[in-house]
This record gives C-alpha cells, sequence and structure tokens, in this order.
C-alpha cells in the first residue's frame, strides 16, 4: 500500500509525528501478534528515508457464532453416551492447530470415561485424534497428533 | 585541499571529512568528481565517473499500528502512527507492505491480502487530509 499526496505542501522535519488511519483491515487470525509490517517513508527521488517493522495485534479471539452438543447413541442418564460436537470456524486454522472443549462442571470428564475422538471437516479427512484430558480445567484438547 | 609535500604518481592517500551529510536517501548518488591541480591551477589527474554513494535507510523513532476492533479477524480500521527520524521532503509518500492474512493456506490461490475492500486512507495528524 503506498500513501500518496500525504504531504505536497511542505516537507515533514525530522522528528514530527504522524498519524493516519486505514479501514478495511482484515484483524489477524490469531491473537499471536502479526509480523511481516514494514512501514517506509519514500524520498520525491524514490529512495527510502525512514523504514522500520511492526506488529499488528488482536487480542481477543473470534466468536465461534454457534455450536452444537448431541448424544448420538443413547441420552439415558448416567450412561455413557457418544457426543458428537459441531461448530463452524469464523476463521482460517492453521496446519498444527489444537481444540479445547471445556465439559461444565454438573458434568466433567474423567480419564478413564473418554474412549476415542474422531472427527472431519478439520486435520484433514475422518480420521481419530490424539487427546490430553484436563480434570482440572474440564478440558479436553483434542490434536492431529 | 593545498598539499604541504609531494605526492608520487601512484601514491594513495585518503582524505576524511568531518561533519559529512549523508544523502536524503537510500537512492545512490550521481557521481563524486575528483580533480587534482598543480600548483598553477591546471588540471593533473582527475576520475569524474563511478564515485557514488548509497546510505542506509534510518529507522522510525515509533511506528506503531492500533486496530480500532481487537478481535481476531475483525474487519475493522487500523490507525498507523510514526515518529519520523529523518526528514522527508514534501512530495513524497508512505509505503505500507503487508504479510499475507492466512499464508498458511493449503492452496497459494486461497491465500488472501490483509487489506479488504473498499478501503480508505484517511489523515489523523501532520498530513494532507487527502492522502490516497
Amino acid at each position: 500500500m503506498t500513501i500518496t499526496n500525504a504531504f505536497p505542501g511542505s516537507d515533514l522535519t525530522a522528528g514530527l509525528s504522524i498519524k493516519f488511519s486505514v479501514s478495511g483491515f482484515r484483524n489477524p487470525i490469531s491473537t499471536i501478534a502479526k509480523t511481516g509490517f514494514t512501514i517506509s517513508t519514500i524520498s520525491g527521488d524514490t529512495g527510502t528515508v525512514d523504514s522500520s517493522s511492526t506488529t499488528l495485534q488482536a487480542t481477543t479471539p473470534a466468536t465461534i457464532a454457534s455450536g452444537v452438543i448431541t448424544s448420538t447413541n443413547t441420552k439415558i442418564v448416567q450412561t455413557l453416551s457418544v457426543i458428537r460436537a459441531t461448530f463452524p470456524s469464523p476463521v482460517p486454522l492453521d496446519a498444527g492447530c489444537l481444540i479445547d472443549v471445556q465439559f461444565p462442571s454438573s458434568m466433567p470428564i474423567t480419564t478413564t470415561d473418554l474412549a476415542s475422538v474422531r472427527g472431519s471437516g478439520l486435520f484433514g479427512g475422518s480420521k481419530t485424534f490424539t487427546t490430553i484430558i484436563n480434570t482440572g480445567t474440564r478440558t479436553v484438547t483434542i490434536t492431529n497428533g | 585541499m593545498t598539499l604541504s609535500s609531494q605526492l608520487n604518481a601512484g601514491a594513495i592517500f585518503q582524505i576524511n571529512i568531518g561533519s559529512f551529510t549523508n544523502h536524503e536517501s537510500t537512492l545512490t548518488t550521481s557521481t563524486f568528481e575528483f580533480r587534482t591541480y598543480n600548483s598553477s591551477g591546471a588540471i593533473v589527474d582527475q576520475k569524474l565517473t563511478g564515485i557514488t554513494m548509497t546510505a542506509t535507510a534510518g529507522t522510525f523513532t515509533t511506528a506503531s499500528m492500533t486496530p480500532a476492533d481487537l478481535t481476531v479477524a475483525a474487519s475493522t480500521t487500523v490507525t498507523f502512527n510514526l515518529t519520523l527520524s529523518h526528514k522527508v521532503v514534501k512530495g513524497g509518500t508512505i509505503r505500507v507492505v503487508m504479510p499475507k492474512w492466512n499464508p498458511n493456506a493449503p492452496t497459494s490461490s486461497d491465500i488472501l491480502p490483509m487489506i479488504q475492500g473498499p478501503f480508505v486512507c484517511g489523515a489523523i495528524e501532520n498530513l494532507n487530509a487527502t492522502v490516497q
């Protein structure tokens, strides 16, 4: 992106602070600071005057707009069942990503209850995933490993 | 500069010029010209081509980008805040090189730019109101 006509009438002096805004930006796809931005001032002779690299960071996770959990075999109380979680991802997910599913306190997950996790639409075709269970946070972390 | 003693042919000499101000940008200068004169003012040797200098770019004192909406993947307005280390003569430009939004997409045609139109650039401080 090259910004022209920004200072046609007078020089910008050393030490001056300048500020401008650009709309239509997509924020980064995760809360990790996005690197790779280079900002430069270009003299009228097309040479670079100052140049710096900077980052852009979005600090608030995007919201998964909808999610459904259903039991696919039995809904009888206190019975082990197969549950299916379905949700759309609002942003692209890079290879190597993880999925955390936190269970409610009224239905905590245990390390012996979870037999296997299979899925599709993520990490390629339908397959069995590796899981890590944290009973303290009632969280199942699903990985492709 | 006037020599106080004779220099023989083939002699190599070095001149250090203090308080030399480098070129205003990284563009390579046109050539410097070297000449030697005898005591009568006639040219002895000269080199009129190929003596150039190329300066390296400075860095901004501060450079930051701040999105108005801090939500991941949101479409938003970003404010750029720069403090110049060096003067830029009028008529210059500001260039921003951006990374790709999703560079790890499995298909290169799916890789998107950080800017999604329509976009508007607006001056906030010390710039012409009609930046483009």
